[in-house]
């Protein structure tokens, strides 16, 4: 028995296949948390003198990163947990990408749904290419800050290197800015 | 993952980013919602402009990559067979859990 409690696995080819899926569904968890608060916060738009622009550049730019960023260093997390894994700090930006594909892949999807019904077929086509190119290594690049961050905190147990995680939101934030911005 | 593998890497990455910042304002422009965007040739100079820079980081850090030799990594651990941690390469008998170790080391003086 206790063996089988000290007993750590080390990182595997399919390791890197759950990460990816588990990606996609705390993505899901991620969309329904920044639609809830949306939702629960909408009203209050109208109580107060805050402009509905301020109030989505808020939404998209704060705490949709927030909530995000957050889904995307889950899957490692849970598997280190779950699977008593082993992880060292590449294995963990390495997890960490793999989640980020699957999440980013699951977004993808879900806004190309959202372009067909706005946009029709053709332009969905292109803007799902256009996300592929812009968006999906934006993720990638933001949970590999992030998962530094993480890992090196989980191997050395130095929360300071939490900060990564900040600036990984602030990549997002930034990125996400820049695309609202740009049609103002 | 050797420093070699990771430039290069880094340099398929970047030359991702760069094809989607060049390419983004066309196929804005395919995509027929043009519109929305003012001052879009302005728009679409500094987007070409990021791209070609990201494109220029690609291939100075792809020739770098071309330039470092292949490091030969020797590990001075064995992973136990048993409890899978890493052990020391001169052990016999692993620490953790106190499996012998000397099985795998013949597996390994066979292969070499």
């Amino acid at each position: 028995m206790l063996e089988g409690a000290l007993r750590l696995i080390h990182v595997t080819r399919t390791h890197y296949l759950v990460s990816l899926l588990l990606g996609a569904v705390f993505g899901i968890a991620a969309a329904l948390f920044s639609s809830s608060q949306m939702l629960m916060l909408l009203p209050f738009v109208g109580f107060t003198n805050l402009q509905l622009g301020v109030f989505l550049i808020f939404l998209v730019v704060i705490l949709s990163p927030f909530a995000e960023e957050l889904a995307k260093i889950l899957p490692p997390l849970f598997l280190k947990t779950q699977e008593n894994l082993e992880i060292n700090v590449v294995e963990w930006m390495q997890l960490g990408v793999a989640s980020a594909f699957g999440f980013s892949l699951l977004e993808n999807l879900s806004y190309f749904w959202l372009f067909v019904n706005a946009f029709g077929t053709h332009s969905a086509v292109w803007l799902l290419l256009l996300r592929f190119l812009l968006s999906t290594p934006m993720h990638l690049t933001a949970t590999t800050i992030a998962s530094y961050g993480v890992g090196n905190w989980d191997n050395y147990d130095e929360g300071e290197y939490f900060v990564f995680l900040v600036i990984a939101m602030i990549v997002h934030g930034l990125f996400n800015f820049g695309t609202i911005m740009l049609g103002f | 993952m050797s420093f070699k593998k990771m430039l290069t890497l880094l340099s398929v990455f970047l030359t991702w980013c760069a094809i989607g910042w060049i390419s983004s304002t066309f196929i804005l422009e395919r995509s027929g919602l043009v519109i929305l965007i003012p001052k879009f040739y302005k728009f679409r100079f500094v987007t070409i402009l990021i791209g070609v820079v990201l494109l220029v980081l690609s291939a100075t850090f792809f020739v770098i990559s071309r330039f470092l030799k292949e490091e030969k990594r020797v590990s001075k651990y064995i992973r136990c067979k048993v409890c899978g941690r890493k052990v020391p390469f001169d052990m016999v008998i692993c620490p953790y859990c106190f499996s012998d170790i000397k099985e795998r080391k013949n597996e390994l003086s066979d292969e070499d």
